[in-house]
């Protein structure tokens, strides 16, 4: 009975997230839940798609193609599962806040130790199962329905599928859980409390990138699974995974009919099956290694955990900063250079410090130039990888994939100052409010600027490296004018940035899918004019200026704005 | 158990954190219908010395005994016998104060119906009736306060620890609680009230003991301790052990504040 309460206690907490912010929580877990339900559902029927139109399948070629499709869904429920981790981050272990609660109230600390567990198992395994419950019943049966094969070869393919997938999202989530108990015994309390804002950020920006990437690196036949000596380490634990799945699912398809096929196709699928059959032993080791691997890894991080947890830990939440290291005293100097107003300069401040130290905007930053930086490299891949500069003519993707980061980076922060940093603190902006609160507004809006500038900046030397250094100066003066329009777009009807003491709702989240749809037709159609703008010096510059001379116009229109609903209020 | 053994009991409790003593060979006893004032000024090491009692810490060295029992680091019988009201308001925000309660009735064990009527008795008195339902992160901090003493109450403790309960509390909540506190002392239990404000322990405690940098300054009974300043008044007295001189600080301070230099 007991066990059942604090079971069901700490399972609210991983629902009551710090991430989730007070006011918005409800809606957040609805899309949440929903994109949870929704996205593996469109993402299996997109996969799957290949398998019914294929009008001659066969079994060499579904057996090389399904073990394609399983490497997708392994790596995603595994970087899924751990990027959900990470967003859990502090209620993984007990806080300093139910040590409190519960460390005076008569339970043995073993029981809510064993209690924490078992909730974090539940969780862990109820959003594993989830997040792969209709893939699980769907792809297998899409994958085989053009054999009309016995309806029980389903069994073993959706057992398969289930096996592999559930304890790839496991071990992902057993990985963060691993990592920050490890981290948090190797470094101590008080260094852990001071670092692990930094570490989970670094890894949601990792797990997002690498999520975004993923279906795109990895989509087509995995050959690559058949020389276990030459995996890259990064895709190890998905071969693993995927692994496990040939050797629970090969021997089934093996059985499948062979339709007649044209002399071509039947050479091919003699090839593939082969090759397939050949290297079945070989997958069978490597799913092996993957069980003894995951058990290892359980073993490790339980023993880390329950190590850890032999005493409570009673550092007060908030006794050192959560933010990333080192942001404070480079937003200073940033600050300082910048402006020197103080509602100006405490508004820039405000922004990083919020952005840095708050765990939901740093989220929404984090997610955002995930995404970014995930397009970056799926856009210009020889930009990004490449270096030398070569002597061919640039890309319209490449010349697009700044614009899509820099919007990337506008939307994150649109995002985060669209969120109260905490509708209880506010008031102090209300007593603090000079005249003009503008001030406060233009300093934020500084600090998106720096971000952006900064986002332009870092990309020079790849840009440098791979076209030049002239067209990539030229390429950068044009992101740094696209960067200010981008930011006078995202700051429009931001009013109160981060002080808001009543939500502000736009609708955006209603429009969000036509909203992408224009801004990809937006974003291609100025890589265009961008290709022909970087012919010579003059159009460079009157395609800057003309995007500088938009960013005003929004400025001065938002202005106006503001003003007017100031004097209105 | 006999009544009279109730003793808790502090042995030359010592906490050090990196070298550093926060608390020194502390010790004193605590009887029932005592009420011991647990003085100091801020970061004078009170909540630590009471965490370790309660075993939310291990003491570096020393121990903590109940009743001749020694309850160093916790004890599951020994929870079960007190209640704590922590320095700073922890609690869940994302449940209403009658969830909150609810769950520390499940994890004491008590039965849940016959304390559902004392909760209800409870939080009518200290005005939460209403507030009852809402979600915590809603309160103020003198109801999240009241919602702390209800649940360090409501299995009626042999001893209480409270690490400066007034905090946050309005006047007549204040007034409330220190007339709680002096019936429950009159009917038997042991009252630990840490604060370092020096009114409200001169009004209730029967004993004092002024802490000042982890270290036991002063350990007697009121009129004694005034004694030690010249006004007889113990609001000096514990300036003058605490080695505070707030005539000369604040006026250091206003010179910070109106000097436009």
């Amino acid at each position: 009975m007991r066990r059942r309460l604090l079971v069901r206690h700490f399972l609210n907490q991983f629902i009551e997230n710090d991430f989730a912010p007070d006011v918005d929580r409800h809606q957040i877990l609805a899309v949440a839940a929903a994109a949870l339900i929704t996205l593996p559902l469109f993402a299996t029927i997109f996969m799957s798609v290949k398998f019914l139109m294929q009008p001659l399948q066969s079994p060499g070629w579904t057996e090389m193609t399904t073990m394609g499709d399983q490497v997708v869904f392994c790596t995603t429920s595994l970087l899924v599962s751990a990027a959900i981790a990470t967003l859990e981050w502090n209620a993984l272990a007990l806080s300093p806040r139910d040590s409190v609660i519960l460390g005076v109230l008569p339970l043995p600390r073993e029981e809510i130790v064993r209690a924490k567990v078992l909730a974090l198992v539940v969780f862990a395994a109820a959003f594993v199962i989830a997040l792969n419950a209709l893939p699980i019943l769907l792809h297998p049966p899409l994958t085989v329905a053009n054999f009309q094969a016995n309806p029980l070869l389903l069994i073993p393919l959706i057992a398969a599928h289930a096996v592999s997938t559930g304890l790839a999202g496991a071990f992902g989530f057993a990985c963060v859980v691993g990592l920050r108990e490890f981290l948090f015994l190797l470094l101590g309390e008080r260094a852990f409390s001071r670092i692990g804002g930094t570490i989970r950020s670094g890894l949601l920006f990792s797990f997002l990138v690498l999520l975004v990437l993923a279906p795109i690196r990895l989509a087509g036949p995995a050959t690559w699974m058949f020389e276990p000596g030459n995996v890259p380490a990064i895709l190890q634990p998905v071969s693993w995974f995927a692994a496990i799945h040939a050797a629970m699912a090969g021997r089934v398809l093996e059985i499948l009919p062979t339709p007649d096929l044209p002399d071509r196709l039947a050479a091919e699928e003699n090839r593939l099956r082969t090759q397939y059959r050949r290297n079945l032993p070989r997958l069978t080791t490597l799913a092996l290694k993957g069980a003894a691997g995951f058990a290892a890894l359980l073993t490790l991080s339980m023993a880390v955990y329950l190590r850890n947890a032999r005493r409570f830990h009673l550092l007060p939440e908030g006794h050192s900063s959560d933010a990333v290291l080192g942001v404070s005293s480079l937003s200073d100097r940033v600050a300082s250079a910048l402006t020197r107003r103080p509602a100006t300069r405490a508004g820039l401040l405000f922004l990083v410090r919020t952005v840095a130290g708050n765990p939901s905007h740093r989220v929404y930053v984090t997610a955002f130039i995930a995404t970014g930086m995930a397009s970056l490299i799926t856009m210009a891949p020889d930009a990004v990888f490449r270096s030398g500069v070569a002597e061919r003519p640039i890309r319209t993707s490449e010349l697009v994939a700044q614009t899509l980061m820099l919007t990337a980076v506008a939307a994150g922060f649109r995002a985060a100052i669209r969120t109260s940093a905490d509708t209880r603190a506010a008031w102090v902006f209300g007593i603090a409010e000079t005249s003009n609160d503008g001030e406060f507004r233009k300093g934020v809006r500084l600090g998106v600027i720096a971000a952006v500038v900064a986002t332009v900046l870092l990309l020079f030397p790849v840009h440098a490296a791979a076209w030049g250094v002239s067209i990539a100066a030229a390429h950068a003066v044009i992101g740094v004018a696209l960067g200010w329009l981008l930011v006078e777009v995202a700051c429009a009807s931001v009013e109160r940035p981060l002080v808001w003491t009543i939500p502000p709702s736009d609708g955006l989240n209603t429009v969000g899918v036509v909203l992408l749809g224009v801004t990809v037709i937006v974003v291609l159609v100025l890589g265009a004019i961008e290709r022909v703008a970087l012919t010579t010096g003059a159009r460079t510059a009157a395609f800057a200026g003309a995007l500088a001379l938009g960013a005003a116009v929004v400025r001065h229109v938002n202005e106006r704005n503001h003003r007017s609903q100031s004097i209105a209020a | 158990m006999t009544p009279d053994s109730r003793t808790l009991e502090a042995h030359h409790l010592v906490k050090r954190f990196h070298g550093h003593a926060a608390v020194s060979n502390v010790s004193f006893a605590l009887r029932p219908g005592e009420i011991l004032g647990y003085l100091g000024p801020n970061g004078s090491g009170k909540s630590i010395t009471l965490k370790m009692l309660t075993g939310l810490i291990d003491p570096t060295e020393g121990r903590v005994t109940y009743s001749g029992v020694d309850v160093t680091g916790g004890n599951i019988d020994f929870r079960r016998r007190f209640g704590y009201v922590p320095e700073e308001p922890h609690l869940y925000p994302f449940l209403s104060g009658r969830e909150y309660l609810d769950l520390v009735t499940g994890l004491r064990d008590l039965p849940a119906r016959a304390m559902r009527s004392r909760i209800d008795a409870l939080l009518e008195r200290f005005g939460l009736a209403e507030a009852a339902e809402q979600s915590i992160s809603a309160y103020s901090k003198g109801m999240k306060q009241k919602t702390l003493l209800i649940a360090a109450l409501m299995h009626d403790p042999e001893l209480l620890i409270l690490d400066e309960p007034e905090s946050g509390l309005d006047v007549g909540a204040i007034l409330l609680l220190r007339h709680l506190v002096r019936v429950l002392a009159e009917r038997g239990r042991a009252i630990l009230y840490s604060s370092h404000i020096v009114e409200n322990v001169e009004r209730l405690c029967t004993r004092v003991i002024v802490l000042s940098a982890g270290r036991v300054v002063v350990d007697g009974n009121v009129d004694s301790i005034r004694t030690i300043a010249p006004s007889g008044s113990l609001e000096e007295a514990f300036a003058t052990l605490a080695a505070q001189q707030p005539d000369t600080l604040a006026t250091e301070i206003a010179d910070i504040v109106t000097n436009h230099a």
